[in-house]
């Protein structure tokens, strides 16, 4: 067993890619652990987090303890941020498996600037709850934002088809979900993750023989190649969310599995390969949306 | 026989996901005979998937099936399924696959994003 202390940087900037940055070097740091070695995670420097970083770590975390890393934390000695994290239910999220009152903590959020990270159960025998959690949220969201119409409606298909993606391949137990608004900015943050298999073994397992690389798997998953070949009408979530979102809204979209990351932005369309020790165990989606759509914007020009 | 299903018994205001759809109509009788209406009283959005789902169960087993207190949003959802159903994506983008030499470019990268 060995004892393992990780210090989780200070994003420098509000921009998407630096919460990225700092949680490549998080990546970075854990990939030699092994199960049976304590990690402490050391956040005592951060002064303010966004969904980027806290939710993958929150993520990470319980992925971590799963297979039997010991982590313990250090929190923020910074006093806002320290208790930004206790309202964002840092770092287990609010489950309705665990929070027998999870409808009336989350409508706490009614009338603050964030969601809460929310640990949304992915097995099917919760069907009820996941639809009311997601319902829930997206409502709130609303009562915080009141965003017009068209954008609301663009949020609702991003977040539903993100989430369902999650839900139809992770096959995992639960997915997470958090959102922050910015009072002062023209965006907003979501951040929806999980740490299943990922997309490349989403398509090994059905079989597809010639994805074999992430950045392939990537380049299928946005072109809307459904893993399920053989039904038509397939694949269109990915590719319509990102459509509406960067061509329609002018925001963010950052989709992250395994070893491989895919960006668009109005300036950046790519997709990088990255080193093996950068490895995301399952799916990452970071969306940066803008509060107020372009005049011109529909989002049914988007549907297809 | 005739069948209203009342979405808003079994579904919150926004129906998020396939599965819920696959096993809501898991206990539907899905038989020729049987004509379904899908209330949408108290719905306010369905996504993409599920409106794909209950399309697929309902032409799969042929049955007839039809909406009713609709809004406009779960229409033009429905509009965009049923346009699609027979079809599979064709279109096809190779997006430009752009390595990092060392994680210095890459951080790069990463402040400009």
């Amino acid at each position: 067993m060995r004892t393992i202390i990780i210090k989780i940087n200070q994003p420098l900037t509000d921009r998407m890619g630096s919460s990225i940055e700092a949680l490549i070097e998080v990546l970075d740091l854990i990939y030699d652990t092994k199960p049976g070695d304590s990690l402490t995670l050391d956040l005592s420097d951060l002064c303010f987090v966004h969904p980027f970083l806290i939710l993958p770590v929150s993520a990470l975390i319980k992925y971590l303890r799963k297979i039997g890393v010991r982590v313990l934390l250090e929190l923020p000695k910074n006093r806002p941020c320290f208790c930004y994290l206790k309202n964002i239910f840092f770092e287990e999220g609010i489950s309705p498996l665990i929070h027998q009152e999870w409808e009336k903590k989350l409508n706490d959020y009614n009338y603050k600037n964030y969601l809460p990270i929310i640990s949304v159960p992915t097995t099917s025998v919760n069907e009820i709850i996941k639809n009311k959690i997601l319902s829930t949220f997206e409502n709130i969201l609303q009562n915080q934002l009141m965003l017009e119409i068209n954008v609301q409606i663009a949020i609702k298909f991003i977040i539903g088809e993100s989430f369902d993606n999650i839900d139809q391949h992770s096959n995992v137990e639960n997915g997470w979900i958090m959102v922050q608004n910015y009072p002062d900015k023209e965006y907003l943050d979501v951040c929806i993750a999980d740490t299943g298999k990922g997309l490349l073994q989403s398509y090994k397992d059905a079989d597809f023989k010639n994805i074999t690389t992430h950045e392939q798997a990537l380049n299928e998953a946005i072109n809307g190649r459904s893993t399920k070949i053989y039904e038509k009408s397939r694949g269109y979530g990915i590719r319509t969310s990102k459509k509406m979102l960067v061509e329609g809204l002018k925001g963010k979209y950052f989709l992250y599995s395994g070893t491989a990351f895919y960006i668009w932005t109005d300036e950046h369309k790519n997709i990088s390969p990255l080193n093996e020790r950068f490895f995301w165990p399952g799916t990452l989606l970071a969306l940066r949306i803008p509060k107020k759509a372009p005049l011109n914007f529909k989002y049914s020009s988007y549907l297809e | 026989m005739k069948v209203t299903l009342i979405l808003k018994n079994n579904f919150p205001a926004t129906i998020s996901t396939r599965n819920g759809v696959i096993e809501f109509c898991k206990n539907l009788e899905l038989s020729l005979n049987n004509e379904f209406t899908l209330d949408f009283s108290e719905i306010y959005f369905i996504s993409r998937s599920c409106a794909d789902e209950f399309v697929k169960t309902f032409t799969k087993t042929s049955c007839k099936w039809n909406l009713i207190n609709y809004n406009a949003y779960i229409k033009s959802m429905f509009d965009a399924v049923i346009h699609t159903q027979n079809s599979m994506n064709t279109d096809y983008e190779n997006v430009a696959i752009t390595p990092f030499l060392n994680q210095k470019d890459l951080n790069k990268f990463l402040s400009v994003i």
